[in-house]
């Protein structure tokens, strides 16, 4: 283990936990939409650091093999889109199912768990 | 010192021509919240003399100081809401505009106030506001109906471009324009816009469009509606993309189930659009402007993100609101599934 504990998710979700039990009720209640929104901030950059690195990994490797080992220089994502756009994938089940779980990815890691 | 109070002597000055008073004394301005690209302004007056003598309230709606481009000015916009006031819309009746910049700082017009709860949210989880919520839903298939009546040419709105095609191509078109200039891929929103363009409704009506008219975009008192607001994206389109607009799963709030809005069912809500305008909702064009829908608000949201990374607005919810492309992207995807594209 390269960095000490408490790591930094870990304490995001101790900061989390003050502001929403401590902070917030006493708060004037003017600001607690400023305050929900911080508190939503704070939920999704620890959802972001607790995702998991390896479906992250799996999901450019698999975007790799649908291009094909693209050497075109241009970023993967790019040449995906541009694809798409001239029509040379349209309705390819393999381009949805890669779509869908990138989105599903993406889904997780923006969903607060805890405001 | 807002530019209200700094201008409050001109602007005084001002509102004594336009409604023939002796002296007219703001005795109150207040900006009223929900407006990113214009400003709204409330204001208590006090007229002495002339036509309209006594105290009034009013909205005044001028350009933000920092414009975001792509909607009409405020004399169009003015234009617009006089000719859907005269159409029977419920609208804040338009009263009297001002294209001197002098008076404020920018262009401005005045309208009658309207009270009411206009957030989307709120209005979604409070059934103490809009009276019977079947009724409303009604309600605003009514509105629309009435919007939509009004047909190409109208003299007052010539400044309105007439669509050369099919609306449809012209909308896809300047969202993968958009996305160009963002910069960014994003490959979901392309596979949306592929779609649609394989999927483009057939023969549509042209006709006046609201083009944000969703929950959010009017105001609610405990009876029912008492206005529909922010008319600065109206244009000459296809009618179905108000609908499909309004009945969108992202303008649904916390009430995914309610398909008209958060308001009501799709059902209720299309029964009151089609008595009302005597024409029967095409239901797959309905379905192909929701998917643009999801696709039209992941742009916006991707502006606005775009608009916080560069340093040009500071904001905690700017900063946020790209988050919600997730979700956008994920409707975008269930609504155009493989075994749902027509062929190429």
């Amino acid at each position: 283990m390269i960095r000490d504990e408490p790591q930094a998710a870990t304490l995001l979700a101790e900061a989390r936990s003050v502001l929403s039990d401590t902070i917030l009720p006493i708060l004037d209640p003017s600001l607690n939409y400023e305050m929900h929104m911080a508190l939503k901030a704070i939920s999704l950059a620890e959802q972001q650091l607790n995702a998991d690195a390896k479906l992250e990994l799996m999901l450019l490797e698999k975007l790799d093999q649908i291009l094909s080992g693209n050497d075109s220089g241009f970023d993967q994502a790019e040449v995906l889109a541009e694809r798409i756009r001239r029509g040379a994938l349209d309705a390819s089940v393999e381009i949805f199912d890669f779509l869908d779980q990138l989105v599903n990815f993406k889904f997780l890691e923006t969903t607060p768990t805890g405001e | 010192m807002s530019r209200i109070d700094d201008n409050r002597f001109s602007l005084q000055n001002w509102l004594a021509v336009a409604t023939g008073a002796d002296r007219v004394e703001i005795i109150n301005a207040k900006p009223l919240t929900g407006g990113a690209i214009q400003e709204n302004w409330r204001l208590e007056c006090d007229i002495t003399g002339g036509p309209n003598a006594g105290s009034h309230g009013y909205v005044l709606r001028s350009d933000a100081e920092s414009i975001v481009a792509s909607s009409l000015t405020r004399e169009q916009e003015f234009r617009v809401l006089k000719a859907v006031h005269k159409n029977g819309v419920t609208v804040p009746e338009p009263l009297w505009l001002c294209k001197d910049t002098k008076i404020i700082g920018s262009a401005f017009y005045i309208m009658q106030l309207v009270t009411g709860i206009g957030l989307g949210p709120k209005i979604v989880k409070d059934l103490s506001l809009g009276g019977d919520r079947q009724a409303l839903g009604e309600a605003l298939g009514k509105e629309l109906a009435t919007i939509h009546a009004i047909r190409p040419p109208q003299a007052e709105l010539e400044f309105l471009p007439l669509p050369t095609g099919n609306p449809a191509e012209e909308v896809i078109k300047q969202l993968r324009k958009q996305l160009d200039e963002l910069g960014e891929a994003r490959p979901i929103l392309e596979w949306g816009l592929r779609w649609a363009e394989l999927n483009l409704p057939t023969n549509p009506k042209i006709t006046l469009v609201h083009n944000d008219f969703r929950t959010g975009n009017y105001l609610l008192n405990q009876n029912g509606l008492t206005g529909i607001l922010d008319w600065e994206f109206a244009e000459w389109g296809d009618p179905m993309s108000d609908i499909g607009w309004f009945c969108a799963k992202c303008w649904r709030f916390s009430r995914p189930d309610l398909e008209a809005g958060g308001i009501t069912d799709r059902e209720t809500f299309y029964k009151g659009y089609e008595a009302a305008s005597g024409q029967t909702i095409n239901k797959e064009a309905v379905s192909f402007w929701e998917v643009m829908a999801h696709i039209r608000w992941a742009v916006i949201a991707l502006q606005q993100t775009h608009r916080y990374m560069s340093g040009a607005q500071k904001s905690l919810e700017l900063a946020l609101i790209g988050r919600i492309l997730p979700s956008l992207e994920q409707q975008v995807l269930k609504m155009t599934k493989p075994d749902n594209w027509r062929a190429a």
